[in-house]
């Protein structure tokens, strides 16, 4: 090796998008952060104040067209961030947002059946309350599994920043 | 010991990157074709589309990855720093998300004519932008993967351009006739808008004849003139199950309109520059 010349660390995974694409991908799990919450608040709404007693709920209430919109802003984030991840070299993060894409996957078909089955908890069967129970555990999973793989974005920012501050 | 140029291996590392998109856009233009023939076949030949009907969930999960893909397009062409690309295909995402807010709509009130109108027209308005949008980025990115991304454009090109925003319009038109109110504006603009889409890719015919002719080893690039001449046949029929619907009526002659119109597409995607094909022609 030449002299002066800096190593990169061989256990990071950095990828080969650079400083300046990882920072935008940091940007979009920031804002996907912010769609979970919005998700979580208004799933919560309609499963506290619309179907806790004998109200149902269907596809066509604002709140639940708004809570699959921003459930599909979620999705194509982390399918997003999922290729890049595949196609740059970020194998953790790849993956970490594949678990995410799939426990979405799965947390849909659960909010549909709870949909298709009546919309409500008190009138309907328990196979609703399967899909129910189905799309709130499978949010949490997704959530853990995108911060895990914004946590990797991040290590790579901040090695690449430290390397080229050494340099 | 072996010597690298930096510079080199930037250009071959960005003209895979953008061949890679390339395989991206295509097969959001696979999805793009497979939504809107699953979603006329709903309009056409469904009645009473409910979130458990067959229909209704293939056509959610194929527009769904349709969404996805154009979101995805649009994030690595920005990562790329080809902004054309990203702005285009991410504009292009936020319509489609109207068009699915919309269909979450039409299915809780299904027979209302105001948000009938509205569902097909936001929908066939993500659909017939993204003819065009698609053709565009993967035309760019194989300009980009080739190297030959600051060439100018060529007659062709420009054509087949005209043609999809023609053929995107028809598209929309076409979903206006479903609304009585402004059925007879909705047929005439439809009509004219199909046959200039036929006349564009006649001429996108013949501007592929007389480049290929004007080449200076006089050999003709038969690829792009087959597919054309298919993309013209493919539309001409079209136009045709047009003429039969409006004189004899029957939905299933819009259907076959829909799919032969959706082949058009395909095959003046291929004009445009996908990485499909053949090399028919022999190198000298």
């Amino acid at each position: 090796m030449a002299a002066g010349a800096i190593a990169w660390p061989k256990d990071e995974e950095l990828g080969s998008l650079g400083l300046k694409g990882l920072r935008m991908t940091l940007s979009l799990c920031y804002a996907n952060f912010l769609l979970y919450l919005v998700l979580y608040i208004t799933g919560m709404y309609i499963n506290i104040y619309i179907t806790s007693g004998v109200s149902t709920i269907s596809i066509g209430n604002t709140l639940n067209v708004f809570h699959m919109l921003i459930g599909t802003l979620n999705f194509a984030i982390c399918f997003i961030v999922m290729t890049v991840g595949f196609l740059y070299g970020m194998r953790r993060v790849a993956i970490f947002s594949l678990g995410a894409v799939a426990s979405i996957i799965v947390a849909t078909i659960g909010g549909l059946l709870f949909l298709s089955l009546g919309g409500g908890r008190a009138t309907s069967s328990s196979l609703t309350l399967v899909g129910g129970w189905t799309m709130s555990a499978l949010f949490m999973l997704a959530l853990f599994l995108s911060y895990y793989a914004t946590l990797k974005v991040m290590r790579a920012i901040r090695v690449i920043e430290a390397v080229s501050r050494a340099r | 010991m072996s010597s690298s140029n930096p510079l080199a291996e930037d250009t071959t590392r960005a003209s895979s990157g953008a061949k890679k998109l390339a395989y991206l856009v295509c097969l959001q233009g696979a999805f793009l074709a497979a939504t809107y023939f699953v979603g006329i076949w709903l309009t056409t030949e469904v009645q009473g589309a409910a979130v458990t009907t067959p229909e209704v969930i293939e056509h959610g999960i194929v527009s769904s990855a349709f969404a996805v893909l154009t979101g995805s397009v649009g994030f690595l062409a920005a990562l790329q720093r080809r902004r054309g690309v990203a702005l285009a295909n991410l504009v292009l995402f936020a319509v489609t998300l109207v068009g699915g807010t919309a269909g979450f709509f039409f299915l809780a009130n299904n027979s209302d004519p105001t948000v009938i109108s509205v569902t097909n027209l936001t929908m066939m308005s993500a659909v017939g932008f993204g003819m065009p949008i698609s053709a565009y980025s993967l035309a760019t990115l194989m300009g980009a993967a080739r190297g030959t991304e600051h060439e100018p454009m060529s007659g062709v090109s420009l054509m087949t351009y005209m043609a999809l925003v023609s053929l995107a319009l028809t598209v929309v038109a076409g979903a206006l006739t479903l609304s009585a109110a402004f059925y007879m504006e909705a047929v005439v603009i439809h009509v004219g808008f199909a046959a200039l889409t036929v006349s564009l890719t006649l001429g996108v015919l013949i501007l592929s004849v007389l480049e290929g002719s004007e080449n200076r080893l006089r050999t003709w690039a038969p690829q792009r003139i087959t597919f054309a001449l298919l993309s013209l046949a493919s539309i001409s029929i079209a136009g045709a199950d047009g003429v039969i619907t409006i004189y004899g009526g029957g939905v299933s002659y819009v259907v076959v309109m829909a799919e032969v119109g959706v082949l058009a597409y395909v095959f003046l995607m291929v004009v445009s520059g996908a990485p499909i094909g053949f090399r028919l022609g022999r190198r000298t």
